[in-house]
């Protein structure tokens, strides 16, 4: 048995192109060694092969004679080879010498296997992945953590590259964004409340694995039934009156929107996902047409509604505007957790979540949880909807979830669907919003930049689930066992 | 009235180009059981870095050469969805990431994209204004010479840029590879069931990496259409709005097969501006009307799913991330 090394001469010439010649080097250097092995001299080929690089006109010698040596080893080996001195040396000459090596290297290859033993081509990969049976939970957060700083150092990056200024004072602005006055506090406190509010709502659909991408719609066609209220008998009925009835259609309303798609997705196995996401722009196009008929200017706008009698307005908590939306989720996210962690219902859900042929086995109606829990979901997103209209803007647009039914998804997928964590991610994302709207005024850059990093630091998130997951065993150290 | 007809068909065609590439894009890539919901964000970032190249271009040079202009911008946008298309792959391939929520993210991150540089793009050039490449748009648009003298027939179908008729061939082509070749066999064996395709010696993870690339690269070639044919080189920020949600949408409409997305697109085109052609519409009803594509997909995706027939099921394993060791 000769070792050999064979190798595709296609992606190794392929190779040395992408890699600026680097993989040619190795290449040759190969097959210097392959011309040694196969007159079975074991000796280091290092001086050789820099003879060759360094030397001048030791090429012309060097491919003459080994041209000549590994045609007559073939004849020995009772093979032939294509390769030829004379054809060597005037390539060679020509300065063609990547043409001459892919010849000898089809010569090597076209050596049969019982002469040429090539570990190379069979050889084993160097590691496989495994997945981990548990972790510690202090481990998953190291590497959470690790993840959120390396993306943080990224978008560092990103932010110096775009605004030319000191990092650390791009993330001081950031965080005055957030906590620079109590107004901008406040202001962050409600971003998180209404985040966390609709995560809260596909967070129970999520552990089902039911994608229901539709809380954008659910949100807005709940918002539009309060502002239906709010608009037509604002000022006929009493305030208290008026804002429970608004809170009953809002909710109503999500549940709805959220009805259909659950429905159809028990009974006929409907995808979800798309229904869902086509119902967002239903909800949107309502809106769009609730305000043509309700705004007589034609302007797609609506201004304040109620703005002098305030019918319909959730009413100041301690001269705080937003405290009565904070503590109606702050009570929801326990409330939430109770019921996902240590009802029956809850455990329904991670059921069929994990497994609905086990949900079925051990008796659970599928379909029936399926609805039940659409049902939920969908009078959470009302009821976010509602504190929008009622508590928050005043007013409807078509932007009134403003994308947060989709940030809500990542924040409740982020959180490990942990209603106590989601706290957590959606005081990170409403960070990350507020601080970039700051530096994009600041450095009078786009607001988008708060998507982009956004969407960095997801990905740093997500990828690192991986490495919770599983694991990179290296294939030596499990044969060493 | 033939004219009105006429001209809602070339409108129709028009609207309905960067929804063909788009679902062309997904329905290549669902076909390896990657649902990429990110495909919205690829094509704005599509549309973006044609725009960034297109720009690029036309200020480092004095006189433009249209051909340049195309392959500049072009190549500029190939890339920028192809990076897009790469970060969802390594993510749900390589680390096994939750297939929605990547594309999810994806959308998020790639519309960022799309608008940040949309927005402040002349501003890294000291400049003011908004974005309007003349040149390159009109290279772009730049239709068959012989179409305005075949009348009314050429003005409705033959007056387009050549990205229009690049669409069709690669839905053509690709129906073909899919359902003709060994390759298309390959990558129908991985969606529907990837276990099976890994033991019967096809490399899924080769596939689907590839899969995913060309088919965001195909979709991307629809946001530069958009910026460069429709609007001729100038960007608004979240112009193209919605279209990229109903290329999914389209997916779904044409069964997931990529000659039915021709006409499938063309019809959701003519669904998403039949507004503007009915007469006598008040501006609230226009917005009762918009919702025809969505609600027709709607009943779409229930009837098929009450039908339950086979062939218009979805790729099995769709969504689905493949981890060999899995039980």
């Amino acid at each position: 048995m000769i070792p050999i090394s064979k190798r595709k001469i296609g992606t190794s010439i392929l190779l040395s192109i992408i890699t600026f010649g680097i993989y040619l080097i190795y290449w040759e250097y190969m097959l210097v060694k392959n011309t040694k092995s196969i007159k079975k001299d074991n000796s280091s080929c290092i001086g050789e092969f820099l003879c060759l690089a360094f030397v001048p006109f030791y090429s012309l010698y060097w491919w003459f004679t080994r041209g000549k040596q590994v045609k007559d080893q073939f004849t020995i080996n009772g093979c032939t080879a294509t390769g030829n001195e004379t054809a060597y040396l005037i390539l060679e000459i020509f300065g063609l010498r990547i043409v001459s090596i892919a010849i000898m290297q089809n010569d090597f290859n076209s050596l049969p296997s019982e002469i040429a033993d090539d570990s190379s081509m069979t050889r084993e990969p160097l590691f496989h992945i495994a997945k981990r049976p548990a972790i510690e939970w202090w481990k998953a957060w190291l590497i959470r953590g690790g993840a959120i700083i390396a993306s943080l150092i990224v978008c560092a990056f990103i932010i110096v590259i775009l605004t030319k200024q000191n990092p650390l004072e791009v993330y001081a602005a950031m965080v005055k964004g957030s906590f620079g006055t109590p107004r901008k506090f406040w202001a962050m406190l409600q971003n998180l409340a209404i985040l966390l509010c609709i995560s809260l709502a596909v967070t129970p659909a999520f552990k089902m694995k039911f994608w229901n991408l539709g809380a954008e719609g659910q949100v807005l066609f709940g918002g539009l039934c309060s502002m239906v209220l709010m608009f037509t008998v604002g000022d006929k009925i009493p305030n208290w009156l008026l804002i429970a009835s608004m809170l009953a259609a809002s909710v109503l309303g999500g549940i709805l929107w959220g009805l259909f798609p659950a429905v159809l997705k028990a009974k006929l196995g409907t995808n979800e996902s798309l229904f869902t996401l086509m119902m967002n722009y239903i909800a949107i196009q309502l809106v769009a047409f609730a305000i043509m008929v309700w705004v007589p200017s034609g302007s797609s706008v609506m201004g304040l509604v109620n703005s002098t009698t305030k019918a319909g307005w959730l009413p100041d908590l301690f001269g705080q505007k937003y405290l009565i939306n904070i503590l109606i989720v702050a009570v929801l996210t326990v409330v939430m957790f109770i019921y996902l962690k240590y009802s029956k219902h809850g455990y329904e859900i991670s059921v069929v979540g994990e497994s609905e042929n086990t949900a079925r086995y051990i008796g659970i109606n599928v379909k029936k949880v399926i609805v039940r829990t659409m049902i939920l979901s969908g009078a959470l997103c009302g009821l976010a909807g509602f504190l929008l209209v009622s508590g928050t803007n005043h007013t409807i647009s078509k932007e009134l979830a403003g994308g947060n039914g989709f940030t809500a998804i990542m924040v409740s997928w982020l959180a490990k669907f942990n209603p106590l964590i989601m706290v957590l991610t959606s005081f990170l994302i409403a960070f990350l919003q507020k601080g970039a709207g700051e530096i994009a005024t600041n450095f009078k850059l786009n607001t988008s930049i708060a998507d982009i990093l956004t969407g960095i630091i997801i990905f740093f998130i997500i990828g690192c689930e991986f490495f919770i997951n599983y694991q990179i065993k290296s294939t030596k150290s499990k044969e060493g066992k | 009235m033939l004219s009105t007809i006429a001209s809602f068909i070339n409108a129709a065609i028009i609207q309905g180009i960067p929804l063909l590439f788009g679902s062309i894009g997904e329905i290549i890539t669902e076909k390896s059981g990657n649902l990429n919901l990110g495909i919205p964000g690829i094509m704005y970032v599509g549309g973006i870095s044609g725009i960034i190249g297109g720009y690029i271009y036309e200020h480092s040079v004095e006189k433009t050469v249209p051909i340049l202009c195309i392959l500049v911008s072009l190549c500029a946008s190939l890339i920028g969805s192809a990076l897009m298309s790469l970060i969802y792959a390594f993510l749900t391939q390589t680390l096994k990431a939750n297939q929605n929520v990547t594309g999810l993210a994806l959308t998020t991150f790639g519309v960022g994209v799309g608008n940040f540089f949309g927005g402040s793009l002349l501003k890294f050039f000291n400049e003011s204004g908004s974005i309007s490449l003349l040149d390159t748009g009109l290279a772009y648009k730049k239709a068959l010479p012989f179409a305005s003298k075949l009348g009314l027939f050429g003005n409705t179908f033959l007056s387009f840029g050549f990205l229009a008729y690049t669409a069709i061939i690669i839905a053509i082509v690709s129906s073909i590879i899919l359902n003709k070749t060994k390759v298309g066999l390959n990558l129908r064996a991985i969606g529907e069931n990837p276990a099976t395709a890994d033991a019967a010696g096809i490399n899924v993870n080769r596939y689907k990496y590839l899969s995913t690339l060309i088919g965001g690269m195909i979709a991307g070639l629809g946001g530069l259409y958009f910026v460069m044919d429709y609007t001729a080189g100038a960007w608004t920020n979240n112009g193209f709005g919605d279209r990229g949600w109903l290329a999914i949408a389209i997916v779904i409409f044409a069964l997931w097969k990529p000659k039915s997305a021709i006409l499938s697109s063309f019809i959701f085109g003519g669904l998403y501006i039949i507004c503007v052609y009915i007469p006598g519409l008040s501006s609230s009803s226009k917005e009762i009307i918009k919702m025809l594509p969505y609600l027709v997909t709607i009943i779409v995706l229930v009837v098929i799913s009450a039908r339950k027939k086979k062939e218009h099921q979805p790729p099995q394993s769709l969504g689905l991330t493949y981890f060999r060791e899995e039980r």
